[in-house]
């Protein structure tokens, strides 16, 4: 099939068609999937080699699911979402070497990690102060505020009720206002 | 500043830092892509070679094991087997002059009358009772 005809086929129906042997399927779901299985990698890792290889492996599993996928019970990009974040949870737990009920709020000299960032980029100073978040509160609000997925929809990825959602990205931002307290009146969000 | 105030002002603060976070989104490499495709076909062509499975009997499916099984009805049929075995090695074991207990009968005049009424035929007879 033409790659054309198949800009507006959903995904579920594209992984279907993959599933079935459509080369141009295949194509396709590469250009969609793989830049949003990487930028929430990076988003959840700040590490762009770790990210590709995050990103690679869950994608590995997508394509060897594709077979069994049956459309109407889940979206795909909800599904991806939830083995990305997964997997970018288990690496962060691995690489803190602790449970994430044990991690507290804010981690000491977080806002000073921060501080010493040399430039004065916001965005780069968000990704410094969401990697000092607890994993399962980086997720919410990576989902949340930079993915732009709704409440219910983050519930599903991450396998939880709305409102332990809704807790995980108030406290999340709690965090995060505090870890860029001291960063706002020099990146120009000082109060008026 | 009141505490409400101060929320309110970080979630401001904090959505412009969403807002540009967003719009920078990290974007992957041409390289990356074409790994993630690579991976993708190949897959792919692990779908379409896999042949045909033929039926497979149980028998064929577990050696000699589903020979001797599929011989005797399965599972099942061999499990009836060694309950019945079981049972033969144990009224040998006791004897004969227990065999009555065993089916449930006792040594009772009662029960050999209905016995003997069973032995006519005359069923009726011992429903009147």
């Amino acid at each position: 099939m033409a790659l054309d005809a198949l800009d507006d086929v959903s995904d579920e129906t594209l992984l279907v068609l993959y599933g079935n042997g459509d080369r141009a399927a295949a194509r396709v779901l590469t250009l969609r999937m793989g830049p949003l299985a990487f930028r929430v990698a990076q988003r959840m890792l700040g590490d762009r080699a770790e990210a590709e290889d995050l990103a690679q492996e869950a994608l590995l599993r997508l394509w060897k699911i594709a077979p069994e996928w049956r459309t109407g019970e889940a979206k795909v990009t909800t599904w991806l979402y939830r083995v990305v974040t997964n997997l970018a949870t288990d690496r962060l737990r691995r690489r803190r070497g602790i449970g994430l009920e044990e991690a507290p709020e804010v981690p000491d000299g977080a806002a000073s990690a921060v501080e010493q960032m040399i430039d004065g980029d916001r965005a780069a100073a968000l990704e410094a102060a969401l990697a000092q978040l607890p994993a399962r509160q980086r997720q919410a609000v990576v989902l949340r505020h930079l993915e732009g997925l709704s409440n219910p929809e983050i519930a599903t990825a991450m396998e939880i009720g709305v409102e332990a959602v809704e807790s995980l990205t108030a406290r999340g931002k709690r965090a995060l206002a505090a870890i860029l307290a001291g960063r706002r009146e020099e990146l120009g969000y000082g109060h008026d | 500043m009141a505490m409400t105030e101060m929320r309110k002002d970080d979630d401001t603060a904090l959505d412009l830092f969403f807002a540009e976070a967003r719009q920078s989104a990290p974007e992957p490499s041409a390289a990356f892509l074409g790994r993630i495709l690579t991976d993708a076909e190949a897959v792919q062509a692990g779908f379409l070679a896999v042949p045909a499975q033929p039926a497979v009997t149980r028998g064929a499916r577990f050696g000699v094991l589903g020979t001797v099984l599929a011989l005797f009805g399965g599972w099942g049929g061999l499990g009836g087997m060694a309950t019945a075995a079981v049972a033969g090695v144990w009224i040998g074991f006791a004897g004969s002059d227990t065999l009555a207990q065993v089916a449930g009968f006792s040594a009772t005049t009662e029960a050999a009358t209905a016995s003997a009424l069973l032995a006519d035929g005359d069923i009726l007879a011992l429903a009147a009772e």
